[in-house]
């Protein structure tokens, strides 16, 4: 590829490279940012800011979150809280719950029975004698309401008001109503329900959720004493401030040891019922034991459910405060941090010293690739809209989606991809220690993704409006809003301009054709819909249906032979247009009958035919007239110079002594012969240069013309000591021009030498070919200084001798222009001194034969003219 | 004594041609127009008759048709009209020769006498077997002789292998080569002044107006050819 190419290279090639590495870039920034940022999340800024010296992760969030996870693991795997108390523990709920059902049902029932009896007066009003009565029962007197139910003319008090109410039973006895129980198990309350229904139905409710809650008991604590033996440099000791008893992955050793034992580690601490925190290393801060995490898998809501601890307070300390502390134990725990095995805490520390150098790295790959982005963003904004080859700018396909729509659509991928990445960093951010290594790779290549994909999303639409801005298109006008504001526009101008004339808008003049087909076809569809529509309707009476289906073929076969007859007069029409083409005379169609569009158009046809024929007659007049004028005037003209040269001629064998009257004589002779030499070059000039003349076209070899045109000359050139030297052409051109004219030209050009050369003198004549043309040249000395621009010599009356003294009209050159010019040739005179040259361009045969070749080119024709032998028409 | 009728609108002319015609030893009857043309024809027994195209009534043309009705004397248009359609067609309805306004009094007198000669010696002239006729040009390919209207034309050898040539292809159009490797028995090689300076002079000898060829026509870029008349 060449430098210049390179510079401006616009190719869709180079476009989609850059955009697609912008993608993987962009991505790549967005990788490492985010991995980035999780190590800041996990190991506070200490990281970056220190990362050298920040060797110790026992500082470090991440360090508290698993000290919080296993400090309740150990909880739940010691059995602090036994099976036997954790039942009663929820069984304290009971008397609570089954209070709260209680409430529930009365509200149920006071609820249902004002609806039933809404119901039962709203729809047996009328009924009043035959209704029952009922009373409201009370709680406790269901059983009797309900045996006075098959009383059906008992009244029923309301214990407090009296008030007798009439309800609708059925409706009543259906209610039912879902409650839930804080053991997450489902009962169901229904309307008809005495009070050892409720409680018998809790009851069972509860010891079902009970037995599910040993279940989970059991398995729980079993996965966790499983899940402690995992830890190896996490150590702990927890004991009963009172019946000293303990739990411990340290050994069998006491309290006291236990506590003498921690201080030797790296991380330690130690938490009484009466001191709390009484002893740590130093690494166990405030912002250690505080820092909240929420970060614990499901089975901390579990926990929290079954074991009463709350998810908002799960620090460090509240953890020892409300497992331990509150249960009367006393805790320490150790952590290695020597890391001598390999547990989750050492993973913690090796992960810990890696981040930071890490963390430099991402941080620097981010930033890189987030400047490569940003440069190939600038680099797709100054391309795009440039194409190769193409001046200026191309819009996109897209670009013709309205940009409005445009903003929208990418403004909704974006928030898309957005929040997409969002909700992925919200579930990472609450459940990160869940996922094990490849699903946070792969979660955070997602959250990049999301990043990249909004990248792409709104770098296309800057494009589109980067191209917008090159054009100097307003980004306004192209929106869809404008669109349909300026139909809206259109249409209330519309509707203005119609309702100012109420009536105009019902009688639209039907000018044009696509109005007035518009309206046809409104009322077509709108005509046969209603007779449709009728049809429709009397589908069960066959006489209105028979008479409808005829309406309908009635209507349908007016219209069709409407348009049948419209079809008609447009095909006249047509005809009509094609004889005008043909110069055929007017067939005057009658337009009477025609649609009004189609009217219009036919008057115009017969407008353009007048006008027309006006106008060819009137030229075919005008050239006539030119012709008899120039015929006319040369008849006067000749007529008395016969006489005068009869005469003359007379005068001259008369025998006449007087020497000054034969002078006179022979002067009136002389002047008589050039008068008629005048009046024949004068008509013959005026006719060339008016076009009057008719050329007889024909392959003409022009070779041999300029051969014949100067044998004619000889004997005169022989007079005048002029030799001709005609250079021999081996291929003649062939020329397509009325040989006669030519001839006249070449007769001319040859008078014209030998009225000026200079006597003695040579004249050059060749033939050649040149391009489309034959050319003949002639070069002569002229025999007196010519004082005169070439051009002028052409112009009528115009001689080479100012003095007028030689004989010849001034018209031979301008005649010779003249009828090279109308015979597509040209005719160039110029001046060198003393050496005139003339040079006449005619045109060569252009298609002679079928093959279409070029006849000059063809042997036949080259080697002797006699095969392109057309018999001349005219005659001399 | 021949009897020429001539026949022209103006009086002058009409004067001139009569002193002219009478000096060649003619009689003459004047007319002014086609209508006593007609007349006079139709009166007098006519050797020649002149006649103008353009003139009041009955013009040149018709008379010419009504003339050709009955007669076959020699007819010469005169007219200002000078195009070669004009010619054409004048010679078309039926005349013998056209001569453009204004003429040499002494090239008419010459066409004139050619007519008149052809006309009556058409009947005595003794029948010459081995001949090439066009109009009053004879070649007498016995006597290797050329006439015209019957009087003998001195020619060189070569002229004479040229027109007889010309003749035996009468009516077509022979090119330069053509001619000169027919006539001179070898391949042409730059001599196409040779033939033109040839053409030129049998013209000389043959035609009455040269520049206006009756019988040996140039066709211009293409060749010659003898007319057949």
């Amino acid at each position: 590829m060449d430098t210049k190419s390179k510079k401006y290279n616009y190719s869709y090639g180079i476009k989609i490279a850059a955009f697609i590495l912008a993608i993987v870039l962009g991505f790549s920034s967005a990788f490492f940012a985010i991995k980035t940022i999780n190590n800041l999340f996990l190991y506070g800024s200490s990281i970056v800011l220190k990362p050298k010296d920040a060797t110790d992760v026992t500082t470090t969030s991440a360090f508290a979150s698993s000290i919080i996870d296993d400090l309740l693991s150990v909880y739940v795997a010691s059995d602090m809280v036994s099976w036997e108390e954790f039942k009663e523990q929820k069984y304290k709920t009971y008397d609570m719950e089954l209070q709260s059902a209680r409430e529930k049902l009365e509200s149920l029932k006071e609820k249902r029975m004002s609806e039933a009896i809404n119901r039962y007066y709203s729809s047996s009003a009328d009924q009043e004698e035959d209704a029952l009565y009922y009373g409201n029962g009370g709680d406790s007197a269901s059983e009797t309401t309900g045996a006075s139910l098959q009383n059906s003319t008992a009244q029923s008090f309301d214990s407090t008001n009296n008030i007798v109410t009439k309800y609708d039973a059925e409706f009543y006895n259906s209610c039912t109503e879902n409650i839930s129980l804080t053991t997450g198990a489902t009962v169901k309350l229904s309307t008809t329900m005495t009070e050892g229904d409720l409680q018998k139905s809790i009851r069972e409710a509860y010891e079902l959720g009970i037995s599910s809650a040993k279940r989970e008991y059991e398995t729980r604590g079993s996965t966790e004493r499983k899940n402690i033996e995992s830890l190896k440099n996490f150590k702990f000791y927890i004991v009963n401030s009172e019946t000293g008893e303990s739990y411990t992955n340290m050994g069998d050793i006491s309290e006291g040891d236990a506590a003498e034992k921690i201080k030797n580690y790296g991380w330690h601490l130690g938490f009484s019922v009466s001191n709390g925190l009484f002893m740590s290393s130093e690494q166990v801060t405030r912002t250690t034991l505080y820092s909240s995490s929420k970060s614990t898998s499901n089975y901390y809501n579990i926990t929290g459910q079954y074991y009463n601890i709350y998810p908002e307070s799960s620090t460090i300390n509240s953890v020892l405060d409300n497992c331990f502390s509150n249960n009367g134990y006393n805790v320490y725990l150790l952590v290695d941090t020597d890391y001598p095995e390999t547990d989750k805490y050492s993973n913690l520390q090796n992960a810990f010293e890696n981040s930071g150098e890490e963390a430099y790295n991402s941080i620097l790959i981010s930033i890189i690739c987030l400047i490569l982005v940003i440069f190939i963003s600038f680099y797709l904004l100054f391309v795009t809209g440039h194409v190769n080859g193409y001046e200026g700018i191309k819009l996109s396909w897209i670009d013709k989606v309205p940009t409005d729509l445009h903003l929208l659509v990418s403004g909704g991928l974006a928030t898309l991809a957005f929040a997409g990445a969002g909700s992925l960093a919200g579930d990472y951010s609450y459940y990160f220690q869940g996922y094990s290594d490849t699903e946070i790779f792969l979660m955070f290549s997602a959250m990049a993704a999301c990043a990249a994909a909004f990248w792409a999303v709104v770098m296309e639409w800057l494009m589109s409006t980067a191209r917008y801005y090159k054009i100097k298109r307003n980004w306004i006008f192209s929106t869809l809003t404008f669109w349909l504001f300026k139909q809206i526009v259109k249409f209330f101008k519309f509707m203005y301009k119609k309702t100012k004339n109420f009536a105009g808008l019902f009688s639209v003049r039907l000018t044009t054709l696509s109005k007035s087909s518009l309206w046809y076809c409104a009322g077509y569809i709108f005509v046969n819909i209603v007779l449709l529509g009728f049809m429709a309707l009397s589908v069960h009476s066959a006489g209105t249906l028979t008479f409808f289906v005829l309406l309908l073929l009635a209507f349908n076969l007016i219209v069709l032979s409407v348009l049948w007859k419209y079809i008609r007069s447009l095909d006249n029409i047509i005809s009509e247009s094609e004889n005008t083409k043909n110069g055929k005379p007017p067939k005057n169609l009658s337009t009477e009958k025609m649609p009004k569009a189609l009217k219009i158009l036919a008057r115009n046809l017969y407008f353009t035919q007048d006008e027309m024929s006006k106008a060819v007659s009137e030229a075919v007049k005008g050239e006539k007239m030119k012709t008899e004028l120039i015929t006319n005037v040369s008849h006067d003209l000749k007529t008395p110079l016969t006489s005068i040269i009869s005469y003359v001629d007379l005068l001259k064998k008369c025998d006449i002594d007087d020497i000054s009257a034969q002078k006179y004589i022979t002067v009136l002779d002389e002047k008589s012969a050039r008068l008629k030499r005048l009046i024949e070059d004068l008509v013959e000039a005026s006719k060339a240069s008016s076009g009057a003349v008719t050329f007889n076209k024909m392959n003409v070899n022009f070779h041999e013309l300029a051969v014949q045109a100067i044998g004619e000359m000889e004997d005169v050139f022989e007079e005048r000591h002029l030799e001709i030297v005609l250079e021999d052409n081996p291929s003649p051109p062939v020329i397509f021009a009325d040989s006669q004219k030519t001839w006249r030209v070449i007769d001319n050009l040859l008078n014209n030498v030998k009225k000026y050369a200079l006597e003695g003198t040579r004249v050059y004549v060749n033939v050649s070919k040149e391009g489309d043309y034959g050319v003949f040249t002639i070069k002569n000395t002229s025999r007196e200084a010519l004082n005169i621009d070439p051009e002028e010599l052409t112009n009528r009356f115009v001689r080479g001798d100012e003095s007028r003294t030689l004989e010849g009209s001034g018209l031979g050159l301008s005649i010779a222009k003249d009828l090279c010019t109308l015979q597509g040739g040209e005719l160039n005179l110029s001046i060198d001194g003393d050496l005139f040259k003339a040079v006449v361009k005619m045109p060569l045969v252009k298609i002679i034969n079928s093959q279409g070749e070029r006849p000059e080119n063809s042997e036949e024709n080259q080697k002797s003219p006699k095969q392109i032998k057309t018999s001349p028409k005219l005659k001399e | 004594m021949y009897n020429v009728l001539v026949c022209d609108d103006d009086e002058a002319i009409l004067d001139s041609l009569d002193i002219y015609l009478k000096l060649e030893g003619y009689d003459v009857l004047k007319a002014k127009n086609g209508k006593e043309a007609l007349d006079i024809a139709e009166k007098n027994e006519l050797h020649c008759i002149i006649l103008d195209i353009m003139m009041p009534g009955l013009d040149g043309l018709n008379a010419t048709l009504r003339l050709r009705e009955t007669k076959n004397i020699p007819i010469i248009l005169l007219s200002a009209k000078s195009e070669d359609t004009d010619k054409i067609t004048g010679l078309s309805f039926g005349a013998d020769d056209y001569v453009t306004k204004p003429f040499n009094p002494l090239e008419l007198m010459a066409r004139v006498k050619s007519q008149i000669r052809r006309y009556v010696s058409l009947g005595s002239m003794q029948k010459i077997e081995n001949r090439l006729v066009t109009g009053g040009l004879v070649l007498d390919l016995d006597a290797k002789e050329v006439l015209l209207d019957g009087d003998p034309v001195k020619m060189t050898a070569t002229e004479y292998g040229i027109l007889e040539y010309l003749m035996k292809n009468m009516g077509r159009v022979l090119s330069i080569n053509q001619i000169y490797e027919n006539v001179w028995n070898e391949p042409s090689f730059q001599t196409e002044k040779t033939v033109t300076v040839h053409i030129r002079r049998i013209r000389e000898k043959i035609e009455i107006n040269p520049k206006e060829p009756k019988y040996l026509k140039v066709v211009w870029g293409i060749g010659y050819k003898i007319e057949k008349i």
